[in-house]
Protein backbone atom coordinates (compact mmCIF):
# COMPACT_ATOMS: atom_id res chain seq x y z
CA UNK A 1 0.00 0.00 0.00
CA UNK A 2 1.34 3.28 -0.88
CA UNK A 3 1.70 6.20 1.99
CA UNK A 4 -1.44 8.28 -0.08
CA UNK A 5 -3.60 5.16 0.23
CA UNK A 6 -2.60 4.41 4.33
CA UNK A 7 -3.25 8.66 4.82
CA UNK A 8 -6.59 8.27 2.94
CA UNK A 9 -7.43 5.11 4.71
CA UNK A 10 -6.60 7.34 8.34
CA UNK A 11 -8.50 10.11 7.12
CA UNK A 12 -11.66 7.59 6.09
CA UNK A 13 -11.20 6.34 9.91
CA UNK A 14 -10.87 9.44 11.09
CA UNK A 15 -14.19 10.73 9.90
CA UNK A 16 -15.99 7.59 10.72
CA UNK A 17 -14.57 7.58 14.24
CA UNK A 18 -15.40 11.42 14.63
CA UNK A 19 -19.32 11.02 13.17
CA UNK A 20 -19.57 7.55 15.87
CA UNK A 21 -18.44 10.00 18.53
CA UNK A 22 -21.15 12.14 17.98
CA UNK A 23 -23.71 9.94 17.68
CA UNK A 24 -22.40 7.95 20.92
CA UNK A 25 -21.47 10.78 22.97
CA UNK A 26 -18.47 9.91 23.33
CA UNK A 27 -16.86 12.78 25.52
CA UNK A 28 -13.19 11.51 27.14
CA UNK A 29 -10.73 9.77 25.03
CA UNK A 30 -10.13 7.98 21.86
CA UNK A 31 -7.65 6.05 20.92
CA UNK A 32 -6.52 4.22 17.82
CA UNK A 33 -4.93 1.18 19.08
CA UNK A 34 -2.66 -0.31 16.16
CA UNK A 35 -2.48 -4.19 15.84
CA UNK A 36 -1.40 -4.48 19.91
CA UNK A 37 -2.88 -2.99 23.22
CA UNK A 38 0.21 -1.84 24.23
CA UNK A 39 -1.75 0.97 26.20
CA UNK A 40 -3.99 -0.78 28.01
CA UNK A 41 -6.21 2.66 29.60
CA UNK A 42 -9.99 2.41 29.14
CA UNK A 43 -11.64 4.90 26.83
CA UNK A 44 -15.37 5.75 25.97
CA UNK A 45 -14.28 4.83 22.48
CA UNK A 46 -11.74 2.27 21.16
CA UNK A 47 -10.86 1.69 17.68
CA UNK A 48 -8.93 -1.05 16.36
CA UNK A 49 -7.15 -0.77 12.93
CA UNK A 50 -4.79 -2.92 11.27
CA UNK A 51 -5.38 -6.02 13.55
CA UNK A 52 -3.44 -9.03 13.15
CA UNK A 53 -5.40 -12.03 11.61
CA UNK A 54 -2.81 -14.22 13.41
CA UNK A 55 -3.33 -16.56 16.54
CA UNK A 56 -5.56 -15.28 18.89
CA UNK A 57 -7.30 -12.26 17.13
CA UNK A 58 -9.85 -13.11 19.40
CA UNK A 59 -8.54 -12.48 22.22
CA UNK A 60 -6.91 -9.31 21.50
CA UNK A 61 -10.23 -8.13 20.52
CA UNK A 62 -11.92 -9.18 23.45
CA UNK A 63 -8.82 -7.01 25.49
CA UNK A 64 -9.63 -3.92 23.40
CA UNK A 65 -13.61 -4.41 24.19
CA UNK A 66 -13.14 -4.42 27.48
CA UNK A 67 -11.09 -0.91 27.08
CA UNK A 68 -14.38 0.14 25.28
CA UNK A 69 -16.67 1.79 28.25
CA UNK A 70 -18.72 2.45 25.46
CA UNK A 71 -18.22 1.93 21.58
CA UNK A 72 -14.94 -0.21 19.99
CA UNK A 73 -14.94 0.04 16.12
CA UNK A 74 -12.95 -2.72 14.75
CA UNK A 75 -11.72 -1.81 11.06
CA UNK A 76 -10.36 -4.63 9.16
CA UNK A 77 -9.38 -4.75 5.26
CA UNK A 78 -11.73 -5.31 3.35
CA UNK A 79 -11.65 -9.12 2.40
CA UNK A 80 -14.03 -8.79 -0.89
CA UNK A 81 -12.31 -6.06 -2.60
CA UNK A 82 -11.12 -6.75 -5.46
CA UNK A 83 -7.31 -8.11 -5.40
CA UNK A 84 -7.45 -8.37 -1.77
CA UNK A 85 -5.36 -10.61 0.29
CA UNK A 86 -5.74 -14.20 -0.20
CA UNK A 87 -3.08 -15.14 2.84
CA UNK A 88 -4.98 -16.33 5.82
CA UNK A 89 -3.14 -14.25 8.48
CA UNK A 90 -4.45 -11.33 6.57
CA UNK A 91 -8.29 -11.44 5.69
CA UNK A 92 -10.83 -11.12 7.36
CA UNK A 93 -14.06 -12.73 6.37
CA UNK A 94 -17.00 -10.95 7.47
CA UNK A 95 -18.77 -14.78 9.00
CA UNK A 96 -15.38 -15.19 10.85
CA UNK A 97 -15.28 -11.43 12.97
CA UNK A 98 -18.99 -11.07 13.34
CA UNK A 99 -19.68 -13.82 15.91
CA UNK A 100 -16.92 -12.20 17.83
CA UNK A 101 -18.13 -9.02 17.72
CA UNK A 102 -21.38 -10.04 18.51
CA UNK A 103 -20.10 -11.82 21.74
CA UNK A 104 -18.41 -8.60 22.47
CA UNK A 105 -20.90 -6.16 22.18
CA UNK A 106 -23.93 -5.52 19.42
CA UNK A 107 -22.76 -4.43 16.16
CA UNK A 108 -24.77 -1.46 15.07
CA UNK A 109 -23.34 -0.94 12.31
CA UNK A 110 -20.96 -2.45 9.49
CA UNK A 111 -19.55 -0.22 6.75
CA UNK A 112 -17.39 -0.13 4.10
CA UNK A 113 -14.54 2.69 3.91
CA UNK A 114 -12.11 4.29 1.70
CA UNK A 115 -13.69 3.79 -1.34
CA UNK A 116 -12.46 5.27 -4.48
CA UNK A 117 -14.07 9.06 -5.55
CA UNK A 118 -16.17 7.50 -8.37
CA UNK A 119 -17.28 4.98 -6.52
CA UNK A 120 -18.69 7.23 -3.86
CA UNK A 121 -20.12 9.55 -6.23
CA UNK A 122 -22.32 6.82 -8.07
CA UNK A 123 -23.26 5.26 -4.36
CA UNK A 124 -24.67 8.81 -3.70
CA UNK A 125 -26.17 9.42 -6.66
CA UNK A 126 -28.43 5.91 -6.50
CA UNK A 127 -29.42 7.51 -2.69
CA UNK A 128 -27.01 5.09 -0.70
CA UNK A 129 -24.60 5.16 2.04
CA UNK A 130 -21.44 2.56 2.66
CA UNK A 131 -24.14 0.91 5.11
CA UNK A 132 -24.56 -2.74 4.69
CA UNK A 133 -28.14 -1.83 5.40
CA UNK A 134 -28.07 0.48 1.94
CA UNK A 135 -25.71 -1.91 0.02
CA UNK A 136 -27.91 -3.75 -1.97
CA UNK A 137 -28.06 -4.52 -5.99
CA UNK A 138 -25.27 -3.38 -8.27
CA UNK A 139 -23.89 -0.46 -6.92
CA UNK A 140 -23.74 -2.27 -3.80
CA UNK A 141 -21.42 -4.73 -5.37
CA UNK A 142 -19.45 -1.87 -6.69
CA UNK A 143 -19.13 -0.62 -3.31
CA UNK A 144 -18.50 -3.79 -1.82
CA UNK A 145 -15.67 -4.67 -4.46
CA UNK A 146 -13.96 -1.28 -4.12
CA UNK A 147 -13.76 -0.38 -0.62
CA UNK A 148 -10.23 -0.97 0.94
CA UNK A 149 -11.27 -0.90 4.03
CA UNK A 150 -14.49 -2.78 6.49
CA UNK A 151 -15.92 -1.21 9.94
CA UNK A 152 -17.66 -2.84 12.28
CA UNK A 153 -19.26 -0.19 14.93
CA UNK A 154 -19.81 -2.12 18.20
CA UNK A 155 -21.92 -0.80 21.16
CA UNK A 156 -20.19 -2.27 24.38
CA UNK A 157 -22.35 -0.66 26.97
CA UNK A 158 -24.82 -3.40 29.15
CA UNK A 159 -27.11 -5.02 26.24
CA UNK A 160 -30.43 -5.04 28.50
CA UNK A 161 -32.31 -3.14 31.32
CA UNK A 162 -31.21 -6.55 33.70
CA UNK A 163 -27.74 -5.94 32.46
CA UNK A 164 -27.77 -2.01 32.94
CA UNK A 165 -29.29 -2.64 36.56
CA UNK A 166 -25.91 -5.13 37.28
CA UNK A 167 -23.24 -2.96 36.57
CA UNK A 168 -25.24 -0.18 38.50
CA UNK A 169 -25.56 -2.50 41.24
CA UNK A 170 -21.66 -3.90 41.21
CA UNK A 171 -20.62 -0.22 40.68
CA UNK A 172 -22.68 1.13 43.77
CA UNK A 173 -21.19 -2.16 45.64
CA UNK A 174 -17.60 -1.27 44.61
CA UNK A 175 -18.41 2.60 45.57
CA UNK A 176 -19.64 1.65 49.46
CA UNK A 177 -16.46 -0.52 50.05
CA UNK A 178 -14.59 0.20 52.15
CA UNK A 179 -11.17 1.86 51.48
CA UNK A 180 -8.03 0.02 51.63
CA UNK A 181 -5.67 1.47 54.01
CA UNK B 1 -26.90 -36.61 0.41
CA UNK B 2 -28.71 -34.69 -2.43
CA UNK B 3 -32.07 -32.91 -2.21
CA UNK B 4 -34.75 -33.73 -3.79
CA UNK B 5 -36.90 -30.50 -5.69
CA UNK B 6 -39.53 -29.20 -3.61
CA UNK B 7 -41.82 -30.00 -6.73
CA UNK B 8 -41.12 -33.22 -6.69
CA UNK B 9 -41.77 -33.93 -3.26
CA UNK B 10 -45.29 -31.53 -3.44
CA UNK B 11 -45.89 -34.26 -6.01
CA UNK B 12 -44.89 -37.09 -3.69
CA UNK B 13 -47.34 -36.20 -1.20
CA UNK B 14 -49.91 -35.97 -3.35
CA UNK B 15 -49.77 -39.36 -4.82
CA UNK B 16 -49.64 -40.18 -1.40
CA UNK B 17 -52.64 -38.65 0.09
CA UNK B 18 -54.09 -39.51 -3.29
CA UNK B 19 -53.56 -43.41 -3.08
CA UNK B 20 -53.06 -43.95 1.24
CA UNK B 21 -49.53 -45.18 0.65
CA UNK B 22 -46.86 -44.21 3.48
CA UNK B 23 -45.58 -40.65 2.62
CA UNK B 24 -42.26 -39.17 2.47
CA UNK B 25 -41.12 -37.75 5.40
CA UNK B 26 -42.43 -33.74 5.87
CA UNK B 27 -40.99 -30.75 4.31
CA UNK B 28 -43.04 -28.57 7.04
CA UNK B 29 -41.31 -29.54 10.61
CA UNK B 30 -42.58 -27.53 13.65
CA UNK B 31 -40.65 -28.32 16.77
CA UNK B 32 -41.82 -26.93 20.07
CA UNK B 33 -39.22 -27.05 22.24
CA UNK B 34 -40.74 -26.26 25.79
CA UNK B 35 -44.19 -25.89 26.67
CA UNK B 36 -42.97 -23.48 29.60
CA UNK B 37 -43.65 -19.64 28.91
CA UNK B 38 -43.39 -16.20 31.04
CA UNK B 39 -46.38 -15.15 29.35
CA UNK B 40 -50.15 -15.39 30.59
CA UNK B 41 -51.88 -14.50 26.88
CA UNK B 42 -56.12 -14.09 27.15
CA UNK B 43 -55.50 -16.76 23.96
CA UNK B 44 -53.19 -19.43 24.95
CA UNK B 45 -52.60 -22.05 28.25
CA UNK B 46 -49.76 -23.84 26.77
CA UNK B 47 -47.70 -22.37 30.34
CA UNK B 48 -49.31 -24.94 32.50
CA UNK B 49 -48.46 -28.01 30.50
CA UNK B 50 -44.82 -29.82 32.37
CA UNK B 51 -43.31 -31.85 30.33
CA UNK B 52 -40.16 -33.54 30.33
CA UNK B 53 -38.51 -31.13 27.37
CA UNK B 54 -36.07 -33.13 24.78
CA UNK B 55 -32.28 -32.53 25.31
CA UNK B 56 -30.18 -30.95 23.02
CA UNK B 57 -28.61 -34.52 22.82
CA UNK B 58 -31.96 -36.18 21.83
CA UNK B 59 -32.26 -33.75 19.46
CA UNK B 60 -29.15 -34.58 18.30
CA UNK B 61 -29.99 -38.74 17.85
CA UNK B 62 -33.11 -37.50 16.30
CA UNK B 63 -32.71 -34.75 13.72
CA UNK B 64 -30.35 -36.87 11.70
CA UNK B 65 -33.67 -39.45 10.76
CA UNK B 66 -35.25 -36.61 9.35
CA UNK B 67 -32.55 -37.10 6.56
CA UNK B 68 -32.99 -33.70 5.68
CA UNK B 69 -35.97 -33.46 4.24
CA UNK B 70 -37.69 -30.19 5.98
CA UNK B 71 -37.32 -27.59 4.12
CA UNK B 72 -39.27 -25.08 6.20
CA UNK B 73 -38.41 -25.69 10.41
CA UNK B 74 -40.31 -23.45 12.63
CA UNK B 75 -38.61 -23.39 16.10
CA UNK B 76 -41.79 -22.70 18.50
CA UNK B 77 -43.07 -22.68 22.67
CA UNK B 78 -44.05 -21.90 24.76
CA UNK B 79 -41.19 -18.91 24.90
CA UNK B 80 -38.23 -21.11 23.30
CA UNK B 81 -35.79 -18.84 24.74
CA UNK B 82 -36.70 -20.34 28.44
CA UNK B 83 -34.78 -23.08 27.17
CA UNK B 84 -30.30 -21.64 27.60
CA UNK B 85 -29.36 -24.18 24.66
CA UNK B 86 -31.63 -22.84 21.94
CA UNK B 87 -28.79 -21.90 20.34
CA UNK B 88 -27.14 -25.33 20.26
CA UNK B 89 -30.77 -26.78 19.47
CA UNK B 90 -30.97 -24.32 16.35
CA UNK B 91 -27.23 -24.81 15.50
CA UNK B 92 -28.47 -29.05 15.04
CA UNK B 93 -31.25 -28.38 12.82
CA UNK B 94 -28.86 -26.35 11.09
CA UNK B 95 -26.39 -29.09 10.66
CA UNK B 96 -28.42 -32.20 10.36
CA UNK B 97 -31.32 -31.10 8.83
CA UNK B 98 -30.22 -27.70 6.48
CA UNK B 99 -33.58 -26.60 5.85
CA UNK B 100 -33.85 -23.48 3.60
CA UNK B 101 -36.12 -21.68 5.97
CA UNK B 102 -35.71 -21.14 9.75
CA UNK B 103 -38.75 -19.63 11.18
CA UNK B 104 -39.07 -18.47 14.96
CA UNK B 105 -42.17 -16.51 16.67
CA UNK B 106 -41.25 -14.68 19.27
CA UNK B 107 -43.08 -12.67 22.08
CA UNK B 108 -39.46 -11.10 23.20
CA UNK B 109 -40.22 -11.38 27.10
CA UNK B 110 -36.70 -13.14 27.96
CA UNK B 111 -34.94 -9.89 26.74
CA UNK B 112 -31.38 -10.43 28.61
CA UNK B 113 -31.67 -14.11 26.63
CA UNK B 114 -32.68 -12.56 23.48
CA UNK B 115 -29.97 -10.75 23.53
CA UNK B 116 -27.09 -13.83 24.39
CA UNK B 117 -28.91 -16.62 22.01
CA UNK B 118 -30.42 -14.47 18.89
CA UNK B 119 -26.87 -13.34 17.71
CA UNK B 120 -25.43 -17.02 18.01
CA UNK B 121 -28.71 -18.28 16.15
CA UNK B 122 -28.07 -15.58 13.25
CA UNK B 123 -24.49 -16.85 12.80
CA UNK B 124 -25.82 -20.94 13.33
CA UNK B 125 -28.41 -20.31 10.03
CA UNK B 126 -26.12 -18.61 7.69
CA UNK B 127 -26.93 -20.41 4.45
CA UNK B 128 -30.89 -20.40 5.63
CA UNK B 129 -33.27 -18.04 5.81
CA UNK B 130 -33.88 -16.89 9.22
CA UNK B 131 -37.31 -15.14 9.56
CA UNK B 132 -37.77 -13.95 12.78
CA UNK B 133 -41.39 -12.88 13.67
CA UNK B 134 -42.12 -10.62 16.79
CA UNK B 135 -45.72 -11.43 18.35
CA UNK B 136 -47.53 -8.11 18.64
CA UNK B 137 -50.91 -8.52 19.17
CA UNK B 138 -52.04 -4.58 20.66
CA UNK B 139 -49.87 -1.50 20.61
CA UNK B 140 -48.85 -1.01 23.85
CA UNK B 141 -50.35 -0.64 27.36
CA UNK B 142 -53.35 -3.33 25.36
CA UNK B 143 -50.69 -5.53 24.27
CA UNK B 144 -48.96 -6.46 27.95
CA UNK B 145 -52.89 -7.13 28.92
CA UNK B 146 -53.44 -9.12 25.70
CA UNK B 147 -50.21 -11.07 26.58
CA UNK B 148 -50.43 -11.21 30.15
CA UNK B 149 -46.98 -9.75 30.19
CA UNK B 150 -45.72 -6.32 32.03
CA UNK B 151 -43.87 -4.33 29.65
CA UNK B 152 -43.93 -6.71 27.06
CA UNK B 153 -43.84 -4.41 24.23
CA UNK B 154 -41.26 -2.24 25.79
CA UNK B 155 -39.23 -5.20 25.40
CA UNK B 156 -40.66 -6.11 22.15
CA UNK B 157 -39.56 -2.48 20.69
CA UNK B 158 -35.80 -3.84 22.24
CA UNK B 159 -35.61 -6.74 20.36
CA UNK B 160 -37.35 -5.02 17.16
CA UNK B 161 -34.08 -2.67 17.45
CA UNK B 162 -31.69 -5.98 17.84
CA UNK B 163 -32.91 -7.58 14.48
CA UNK B 164 -32.40 -4.31 12.76
CA UNK B 165 -29.01 -4.49 13.73
CA UNK B 166 -28.33 -8.37 13.56
CA UNK B 167 -29.98 -7.62 9.92
CA UNK B 168 -26.96 -5.10 9.19
CA UNK B 169 -24.31 -7.81 9.73
CA UNK B 170 -26.54 -11.11 8.86
CA UNK B 171 -28.27 -10.58 5.58
CA UNK B 172 -29.96 -13.45 5.54
CA UNK B 173 -32.22 -12.30 8.79
CA UNK B 174 -35.91 -11.42 8.25
CA UNK B 175 -38.22 -9.84 10.50
CA UNK B 176 -41.83 -10.12 10.50
CA UNK B 177 -44.41 -8.93 13.01
CA UNK B 178 -47.39 -11.20 13.62
CA UNK B 179 -51.07 -10.62 15.22
CA UNK B 180 -52.87 -12.86 16.71
CA UNK B 181 -56.22 -12.05 15.45
CA UNK B 182 -58.52 -12.77 18.33
CA UNK B 183 -62.46 -11.48 19.56
CA UNK B 184 -59.88 -9.28 21.75
CA UNK B 185 -58.54 -7.44 19.31
CA UNK B 186 -60.51 -8.19 15.49
CA UNK B 187 -62.26 -4.57 15.29
CA UNK B 188 -58.52 -2.87 15.68
CA UNK B 189 -56.67 -4.99 13.18
CA UNK B 190 -56.50 -1.58 11.04
CA UNK B 191 -55.01 0.22 13.33
CA UNK B 192 -52.56 -2.47 14.84
CA UNK B 193 -51.58 -3.36 11.68
CA UNK B 194 -50.27 0.55 10.43
CA UNK B 195 -48.83 1.21 14.01
CA UNK B 196 -46.93 -2.15 14.20
CA UNK B 197 -45.61 -2.17 10.62
CA UNK B 198 -44.69 2.01 11.80
CA UNK B 199 -43.01 1.54 14.97
CA UNK B 200 -41.45 -2.15 14.14
CA UNK B 201 -40.41 -1.66 10.26
CA UNK B 202 -40.89 -5.25 9.26
CA UNK B 203 -40.20 -6.93 6.55
CA UNK B 204 -43.60 -8.18 6.53
CA UNK B 205 -46.49 -8.44 8.25
CA UNK B 206 -48.73 -11.41 8.97
CA UNK B 207 -51.45 -12.51 11.20
CA UNK B 208 -53.29 -15.89 12.17
CA UNK B 209 -56.89 -16.41 13.34
CA UNK B 210 -56.93 -17.02 17.18
CA UNK B 211 -58.58 -20.77 17.35
CA UNK B 212 -58.96 -23.66 19.68
CA UNK B 213 -56.09 -25.77 19.85
CA UNK B 214 -54.98 -28.94 22.25
CA UNK B 215 -51.65 -27.88 22.20
CA UNK B 216 -52.47 -24.73 23.23
CA UNK B 217 -55.14 -25.94 26.11
CA UNK B 218 -57.63 -23.40 24.28
CA UNK B 219 -60.56 -26.26 23.18
CA UNK B 220 -62.66 -24.08 26.38
CA UNK B 221 -62.09 -20.68 25.40
CA UNK B 222 -64.01 -17.96 23.46
CA UNK B 223 -61.02 -16.45 21.44
CA UNK B 224 -61.90 -16.99 17.95
CA UNK B 225 -63.59 -13.99 15.97
CA UNK B 226 -66.91 -13.76 14.45
CA UNK B 227 -66.28 -14.74 10.75
CA UNK B 228 -67.73 -11.38 9.42
CA UNK B 229 -65.34 -9.44 11.64
CA UNK B 230 -62.27 -12.11 10.51
CA UNK B 231 -63.10 -11.59 7.08
CA UNK B 232 -63.31 -8.01 7.13
CA UNK B 233 -59.80 -7.38 9.40
CA UNK B 234 -57.95 -10.25 6.60
CA UNK B 235 -59.77 -8.27 3.58
CA UNK B 236 -57.94 -5.20 5.09
CA UNK B 237 -54.85 -7.03 5.54
CA UNK B 238 -54.88 -8.63 1.77
CA UNK B 239 -55.04 -4.74 0.67
CA UNK B 240 -52.29 -3.41 2.48
CA UNK B 241 -50.37 -6.54 1.34
CA UNK B 242 -50.97 -5.36 -2.18
CA UNK B 243 -50.31 -2.07 -1.72
CA UNK B 244 -46.86 -2.49 0.27
CA UNK B 245 -45.20 -5.47 -1.30
CA UNK B 246 -41.68 -6.57 -0.11
CA UNK B 247 -38.57 -6.27 -2.33
CA UNK B 248 -37.09 -9.15 -0.22
CA UNK B 249 -37.80 -12.49 -1.98
CA UNK B 250 -38.88 -14.71 1.45
CA UNK B 251 -40.96 -11.49 3.01
CA UNK B 252 -42.39 -11.72 -0.97
CA UNK B 253 -43.43 -15.32 -0.62
CA UNK B 254 -44.89 -15.50 2.49
CA UNK B 255 -46.92 -12.19 1.55
CA UNK B 256 -48.42 -14.04 -1.52
CA UNK B 257 -48.76 -17.08 0.79
CA UNK B 258 -50.45 -14.80 3.30
CA UNK B 259 -52.39 -13.50 0.65
CA UNK B 260 -54.31 -16.69 -0.20
CA UNK B 261 -53.66 -18.08 3.43
CA UNK B 262 -56.01 -15.27 4.63
CA UNK B 263 -58.85 -15.68 2.19
CA UNK B 264 -58.41 -19.63 2.82
CA UNK B 265 -58.63 -18.78 6.99
CA UNK B 266 -62.17 -17.09 6.95
CA UNK B 267 -63.61 -19.23 4.07
CA UNK B 268 -62.75 -22.09 6.73
CA UNK B 269 -64.32 -20.16 9.55
CA UNK B 270 -67.34 -19.22 7.72
CA UNK B 271 -67.88 -22.46 5.79
CA UNK B 272 -66.49 -24.55 8.65
CA UNK B 273 -64.99 -27.07 6.68
CA UNK B 274 -61.56 -28.27 4.71
CA UNK B 275 -62.00 -25.94 1.65
CA UNK B 276 -58.91 -27.58 0.54
CA UNK B 277 -57.16 -30.56 1.23
CA UNK B 278 -55.67 -30.68 4.12
CA UNK B 279 -51.66 -32.30 3.76
CA UNK B 280 -50.92 -32.45 8.02
CA UNK B 281 -49.56 -35.85 8.62
CA UNK B 282 -47.77 -35.80 4.84
CA UNK B 283 -46.21 -32.83 4.34
CA UNK B 284 -46.17 -30.79 7.42
CA UNK B 285 -45.61 -32.43 11.02
CA UNK B 286 -45.11 -31.06 14.36
CA UNK B 287 -42.89 -32.61 16.97
CA UNK B 288 -43.74 -31.61 20.76
CA UNK B 289 -41.38 -30.92 23.39
CA UNK B 290 -41.64 -34.07 24.70
CA UNK B 291 -41.11 -36.10 21.68
CA UNK B 292 -44.49 -36.80 20.45
CA UNK B 293 -45.26 -36.76 17.03
CA UNK B 294 -48.55 -34.90 15.87
CA UNK B 295 -49.98 -34.48 12.39
CA UNK B 296 -50.50 -31.04 13.80
CA UNK B 297 -50.75 -28.91 16.55
CA UNK B 298 -54.90 -28.08 16.40
CA UNK B 299 -55.85 -32.11 17.17
CA UNK B 300 -51.97 -32.74 19.25
CA UNK B 301 -52.69 -36.84 18.73
CA UNK B 302 -49.72 -38.49 19.31
CA UNK B 303 -48.57 -40.96 16.74
CA UNK B 304 -45.90 -42.24 18.58
CA UNK B 305 -43.13 -40.81 20.77
CA UNK B 306 -39.70 -40.54 19.47
CA UNK B 307 -38.29 -41.96 22.75
CA UNK B 308 -40.27 -44.91 22.24
CA UNK B 309 -38.73 -45.54 18.98
CA UNK B 310 -34.96 -45.01 18.88
CA UNK B 311 -35.07 -41.53 17.93
CA UNK B 312 -36.41 -42.92 14.87
CA UNK B 313 -38.85 -39.89 13.07
CA UNK B 314 -39.13 -42.08 9.96
CA UNK B 315 -40.76 -45.20 12.13
CA UNK B 316 -43.19 -43.34 13.54
CA UNK B 317 -44.48 -41.24 10.44
CA UNK B 318 -44.89 -45.04 8.61
CA UNK B 319 -47.06 -46.50 11.81
CA UNK B 320 -50.34 -47.66 12.20
CA UNK B 321 -50.97 -44.12 14.19
CA UNK B 322 -50.03 -42.30 11.97
CA UNK B 323 -51.98 -44.02 9.29
CA UNK B 324 -55.01 -43.36 11.43
CA UNK B 325 -54.35 -39.92 11.69
CA UNK B 326 -53.77 -39.38 7.98
CA UNK B 327 -57.05 -41.49 7.00
CA UNK B 328 -59.24 -39.12 9.33
CA UNK B 329 -57.71 -35.79 7.75
CA UNK B 330 -58.16 -37.16 4.40
CA UNK B 331 -62.13 -37.95 4.99
CA UNK B 332 -61.78 -34.46 6.06
CA UNK B 333 -62.63 -35.48 9.82
CA UNK B 334 -61.41 -32.16 10.92
CA UNK B 335 -60.79 -28.04 9.16
CA UNK B 336 -59.47 -25.58 11.04
CA UNK B 337 -57.30 -22.39 9.40
CA UNK B 338 -53.79 -23.04 11.27
CA UNK B 339 -51.38 -20.85 9.18
CA UNK B 340 -48.25 -23.02 9.36
CA UNK B 341 -50.06 -26.52 7.90
CA UNK B 342 -52.27 -23.91 5.47
CA UNK B 343 -48.96 -23.04 3.98
CA UNK B 344 -48.28 -26.43 2.67
CA UNK B 345 -51.77 -26.91 1.91
CA UNK B 346 -52.33 -23.86 -0.38
CA UNK B 347 -48.54 -25.39 -2.31
CA UNK B 348 -50.27 -28.53 -2.99
CA UNK B 349 -53.50 -27.40 -4.15
CA UNK B 350 -52.69 -26.23 -8.21
CA UNK B 351 -55.44 -23.47 -8.26
CA UNK B 352 -53.70 -22.02 -5.27
CA UNK B 353 -50.57 -22.56 -6.30
CA UNK B 354 -51.15 -20.64 -9.94
CA UNK B 355 -52.82 -17.69 -7.50
CA UNK B 356 -49.64 -17.47 -4.77
CA UNK B 357 -47.49 -17.52 -7.89
CA UNK B 358 -49.42 -14.68 -9.57
CA UNK B 359 -49.02 -12.88 -5.99
CA UNK B 360 -45.18 -13.26 -6.23
CA UNK B 361 -44.81 -11.84 -9.66
CA UNK B 362 -47.01 -8.85 -8.48
CA UNK B 363 -49.76 -10.11 -10.69
CA UNK B 364 -52.27 -10.70 -7.66
CA UNK B 365 -56.04 -10.43 -8.57
CA UNK B 366 -57.20 -13.74 -6.86
CA UNK B 367 -58.39 -12.29 -3.86
CA UNK B 368 -62.02 -11.24 -5.57
CA UNK B 369 -63.30 -13.02 -2.89
CA UNK B 370 -61.92 -11.30 0.06
CA UNK B 371 -62.56 -7.73 -1.78
CA UNK B 372 -66.15 -8.86 -1.86
CA UNK B 373 -66.80 -9.24 1.89
CA UNK B 374 -64.93 -5.52 2.11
Amino acid sequence: MSGSDRERDLEAVRRLVDRVARANGVGTRVEIHEGTVDRPAAADMVVSFDLSAGPGWERRLGALAALARKVLVVVVPNPERVGASRAAGERWETLAIAPVLWELGRVREHEYLAIPRAVAAIARLRGGTASSADLRGATGAIVRRAARLHAFVVDTTPRTPQARRRLRTAEEGGSKKAPDV
Amino acid sequence: MKKVPLLARLAGYRAAHATGLPPQLPVNLTVSVTYSCPSRCATCDIWQKKVDDLSVDEYGRLFPTLRKVPVWVTLSGGDQFVRRDLDEIVRLVCTQIEPSIVNIPMNGVITERIFQLLPKIAHHTVGAQLVLNLSVDEIGKAHDEIRGADRNFEKLLMVGELIHDLKKTYSHVVLGVHTVISKLNVDRIPEIEREARAIFRPDSYIAEVAENRVELKTMHKDITPDPADFRRAVTHLGNTIRSNRSGHPVARLVESLRLEYYDLAARILEEKRQVIDCYAGWASAHLAPDGHVWGCCVRAESMGNVRDHGYDFGSIWRGAQADAFRESVRAHACACPLANASYTNLLMDPRSLVRVTAHMAGLGHGHERAAQGA
